[in-house]
């Protein structure tokens, strides 16, 4: 199937009544449960908590309860792994005999493995569906201050999200930030790329969340200059894809271009669609592994959608 | 937020053209060893000039080089046409990506590695030749479309123009197929994993060295026709990057199976695996390696490279490096021995201070009131050795006012001058080239007109954040985590556990001129630590200290290493060589510093520990 648009949705109030699918993650932050629990008066065929296999700690017990009450079947799955998801998806859509579906994935606490999974069951998967409505749903977290940074220990492309190409260009990066302290530093040393630039959130819901991630970049931020770093508005997808979309375009011609969104998920949302869309784009993803910290994160009552359109 | 450089991005030769290569190239000492007629392994960390070297080989640069009297001999006597291959870290994930997303299907998933690893080795060769047509055979270019024929057929592109270009394009568009058939044919043969592999196009049947060979073999038939034919010199980067199968592929081919090529491969300093191979070094190829280990010497390069760095800030300035650093306060001189020099004044103070010195210059039959000797025995075993060892013991204490001995809060400065600033470059260019660069900036910046030197603060600062910014680098890598004893930890922990070891010893411990500086990997290190050494011996961070002349055994047991004199100057250590210790023993003490790192989350001050078990003197 092929990404034909991606459109932001302001109100989720606007969204339909009625899915086929709904998946979400029971995880270890209070707000995994948050927007399943406010679409509980929407109709739905099927909903699936995908529940970690790892770290069954803080909020854990308690959205898995909330998550049996609601009706939703509860899967183990790895989350370095988008296998889970994948076999999901497939599972449903095997026996799918409508024309078109509409699914809902609640990505607030998922890992890029799992929603990027996703992105790539629709994109390349053959069953009889002429068109999925995807609904991506993300519910922003109130500020909590970032821990003692942990070294990187996984960079690498996104499964279904790296290319092959010759490497007779040179690299380009484009780099999401995040709040703990240089992580892009690392990826930067790692790769080497002839150009870096370098996207932040601002506005974000918390200024501190803002001051946070310039603060704990700054030696990144000053190797690569203020020339090549841009703030990007957390809730508005539209602006932001437009103008990474003309960085990427431009720069595709002499360089590969790697995205790296470490940030807030909408940022690694809008990346992936991008890859999804343009596929010169690799997206890598960094982290620290088994090792990372975990932040119980609640919800600060704002919901981010975002609708994508896949067609035969 | 200002722009600065970093070491990493300054002087890396692999975003550079070979032009852009040849118009600063400082010839090091090794450079005659790889042009000449033989096969190289060239084993280097990043920033040892690995990619420069092979860049220089190439026509384009050796045509751009300004010293035109050796670019003359180099293209006259290297007898060969030097073909450069690159690869990147961009490159071996996604090559890894693929790899990963074909798990189910190994044999389809090796034709895969197989077909773009070739594609990019035939495009390289393709622009080689471009550039020979362009530059060593313009008159034979009417010969270009035969070749191209030959490639065209030969390579198994269909559809293609007869250029040089048009082959690149369809090299690209074939890497793309590639890539369409690793999804498409997953998707299509997911419950039949057999049939994935069946009807593949006829390239992937291709094996690079024999479509290299024929290429070859058309291309001094038809464009060198009847002049002198030369070897191929196949020049492939940064072999640790390439999938395993090429490795091996690569070493045994070394051995030169084909009279034809040469071959020049660039790799780590320690080899991950060596797959079985006669190849004899010096009999089929030499190994080059571009480290600061015991038996190199490097600063006569590194004075080169620092007078050339310093030309490029300003053309007029004709200052040697000696003049503008000073030299080295660790450095011994001519009289120094004798009364009343520096070393005669420290060794007095410190033997005040220092109960165990005091002791040490005692057996030695030296007053410690006043320390001289007219025996050249004496000093050269004792005063040249004990030099540095008393000024870092030294320049770490202090006395109070009411009399006792305390560690500083920060010691007096050592590194600074022309010696320690080669040194702790660890004669690695790239490093130098931002510790020079770096120190030509601050001074522009708060140069005195009359002063011909740069303070010492300034270099002492430098170098400091040299080392501050190498650790912060270190502490960035991905695949250096490992558990031991129940602790996870990075390399960085272990490289920090090894320096505080050492420094212990020598602040800490009873004075000895020969004290543990270096270590050996022993047998009882633990897989896990030994996993993280790779990245850390790539980077730098660690330098193996004595390789043997024809030894390239893979892996590190057995190996000693020092920590990078970058490193050293973190924990205000000697940059000498001293004695070993097995690893496995300077380890011990990880789990603590993890553990205190996590609880107070930085790395936990030593020195403020140290300062706490005072010594007894007064």
């Amino acid at each position: 199937m092929q990404l034909q648009h991606a459109t932001p949705i302001l109100d989720i109030n606007q969204l339909p009544r009625e899915f086929d699918l709904v998946i979400a993650a029971s995880g270890f932050e209070k707000r995994a449960s948050y927007i399943p629990q406010l679409l509980s008066g929407v109709e739905r065929r099927k909903g699936i908590a995908l529940g970690f296999m790892d770290r069954a700690i803080l909020s854990r017990r308690r959205n898995d309860k909330i998550f049996g009450k609601l009706d939703y079947e509860l899967v183990p799955a790895d989350g370095n792994s988008g296998e889970s998801m994948e076999i999901v998806l497939y599972q449903f859509f095997k026996g799918f005999d409508r024309k078109r579906a509409a699914v809902l994935i609640d990505y607030t606490s998922m890992t890029r493995n799992w929603y990027a999974s996703a992105l790539n069951f629709f994109r390349h998967s053959a069953f009889a569906c002429d068109q999925v409505d995807l609904y991506m749903t993300y519910a922003p977290s109130k500020y909590s201050p970032p821990q003692p940074p942990v070294p990187n220990s996984v960079m690498e492309p996104i499964a279904g999200f790296g290319r092959l190409e010759l490497p007779n260009r040179k690299s380009a990066l484009v780099v999401g930030l995040g709040y703990e302290q240089e992580r892009a530093l690392g990826l930067l040393e790692y790769v080497e790329p002839a150009k870096t630039f370098a996207y932040y959130t601002d506005p974000a819901y918390d200024k501190r969340f803002v001051k946070t991630v310039l603060r704990n970049n700054r030696y990144f931020l000053n190797k690569i200059g203020i020339e090549n770093t841009f703030a990007h508005p957390l809730g508005d997808l539209r602006t932001t894809e437009s103008h990474l979309s003309s960085l990427c375009h431009g720069l595709r011609r002499e360089y590969r271009v790697i995205l790296a969104p470490l940030g807030p998920k909408p940022f690694v949302l809008l990346c992936l669609l991008m890859a999804t869309k343009y596929p010169f784009l690799d997206v890598w993803r960094v982290s620290a592994g088994e090792r990372s910290n975990t932040y119980d994160r609640a919800h600060i009552g704002e919901v981010l959608t975002c609708a994508a359109t896949f067609t035969r | 937020m200002k722009n600065t450089r970093s070491p990493y991005d300054l002087f890396n030769a692999k975003l550079l053209t070979p032009e852009q290569v040849a118009a600063t190239f400082v010839i090091p000492d090794d450079f005659d060893d790889l042009w000449k007629p033989n096969s190289v392994l060239l084993m280097g960390p990043r920033g040892s000039g690995k990619t420069t070297l092979l860049k220089m080989l190439t026509v384009p640069a050796l045509r751009a080089w300004k010293n035109r009297k050796k670019a003359r001999i180099v293209m006259d006597e290297m007898a060969s046409y030097a073909v450069y291959v690159p690869t990147d870290i961009h490159w071996y994930r996604q090559l890894l990506h693929s790899k990963n997303s074909l798990v189910d299907f190994p044999q389809f998933r090796d034709r895969v590695s197989e077909a773009a690893v070739t594609s990019h080795i035939l495009n390289s060769l393709r622009a080689t030749m471009a550039d020979l047509i362009r530059w060593e055979f313009p008159s034979n270019s009417n010969s270009q479309t035969e070749l191209c024929e030959v490639l065209i057929k030969e390579w198994r592109l269909t559809e293609t123009i007869p250029v040089l270009s048009a082959i690149e394009e369809a090299l690209v568009s074939r890497i793309h197929d590639i890539e369409t058939h690793c999804k498409e044919r997953v998707r299509r043969y997911s419950t039949d994993k057999e049939m994935v592999a069946s009807d593949l196009p006829n390239y992937y049947d291709l094996d690079y060295f024999s479509a290299v060979r024929v290429a070859c073999t058309a291309f001094d038939h038809l464009i060198i026709k009847n002049g002198a034919t030369r070897k191929w010199a196949l020049c492939f980067d940064e072999l640790e990057y390439a999938p395993s199968w090429l490795q091996d592929r690569l070493l045994k081919e070394i051995k030169g199976s084909d009279e034809r090529f040469l071959f020049k491969l660039t790799t780590t300093p320690i080899l991950a695996s060596l797959a079985e191979t006669e190849a004899e070094i010096t009999h089929d190829f030499t190994v080059i390696r571009l480290w600061a280990h015991e038996k190199k010497k490097y600063r006569s390069f590194c004075a080169r490279l620092t007078e050339s760095v310093i030309k490029q800030w300003d053309e007029h300035d004709t200052k040697k490096a000696s003049d503008l650093f000073g030299r080295s306060p660790l450095e011994m001189e001519n009289n120094e021995y004798q009364r009343g020099s520096e070393l005669h004044k420290s060794m007095i103070a410190l033997a005040k201070i220092d109960r165990s010195f005091r002791q040490f210059l005692e057996r030695h039959q030296l007053s410690p009131t006043d320390p001289t000797s007219q025996d050249p025995q004496v000093l050269h075993n004792i005063f040249r050795k004990a030099k540095p060892i008393v000024m870092h013991r030294l320049a770490h204490k202090k006395v109070t006012m009411k009399g006792k001995v305390m560690y500083r809060g920060k010691p007096l400065p050592m590194y600074h001058g022309v010696e320690a600033i080669y040194d702790i470059s660890d004669g690695n260019p790239r490093r130098l080239i931002w510790i020079i660069s770096e120190l030509m900036r601050r001074t522009q910046a708060n140069k005195s007109p009359k002063s011909r030197m740069i303070p010492v603060r300034i270099q002492s600062e430098t170098l400091m954040q040299a080392a501050m910014e190498f650790m912060v680098s270190i502490q960035a890598l991905p695949d250096s985590v490992g558990e031991y004893r129940g602790k996870k930890f990075h390399v960085s922990d272990v490289l920090e556990t090894i320096g505080e070891y050492f420094q212990e010893g020598l602040l800490t411990g009873p004075f000895t001129i020969d004290p543990i500086g270096t270590f050996v990997v022993d047998i009882s290190t633990p897989k896990a630590i030994l996993d993280t050494l790779w990245q850390a011996v790539y980077r730098g961070a660690i330098v193996f200290v004595d390789p043997k002349a024809s030894d390239i055994t893979p892996g590190f047991v057995n190996k000693r290493f020092r920590l990078s004199y970058l490193l050293a100057v973190r924990h205000s250590l000697p940059l000498r060589l001293y004695s070993e210790v097995a690893l496995s023993k300077c380890i011990v003490a990880l789990p603590h510093f993890v553990e205190q790192r996590k609880r107070i989350g930085r790395k936990p001050n030593f020195q403020k520990e140290l300062q706490e078990s005072l010594f007894e003197e007064s």
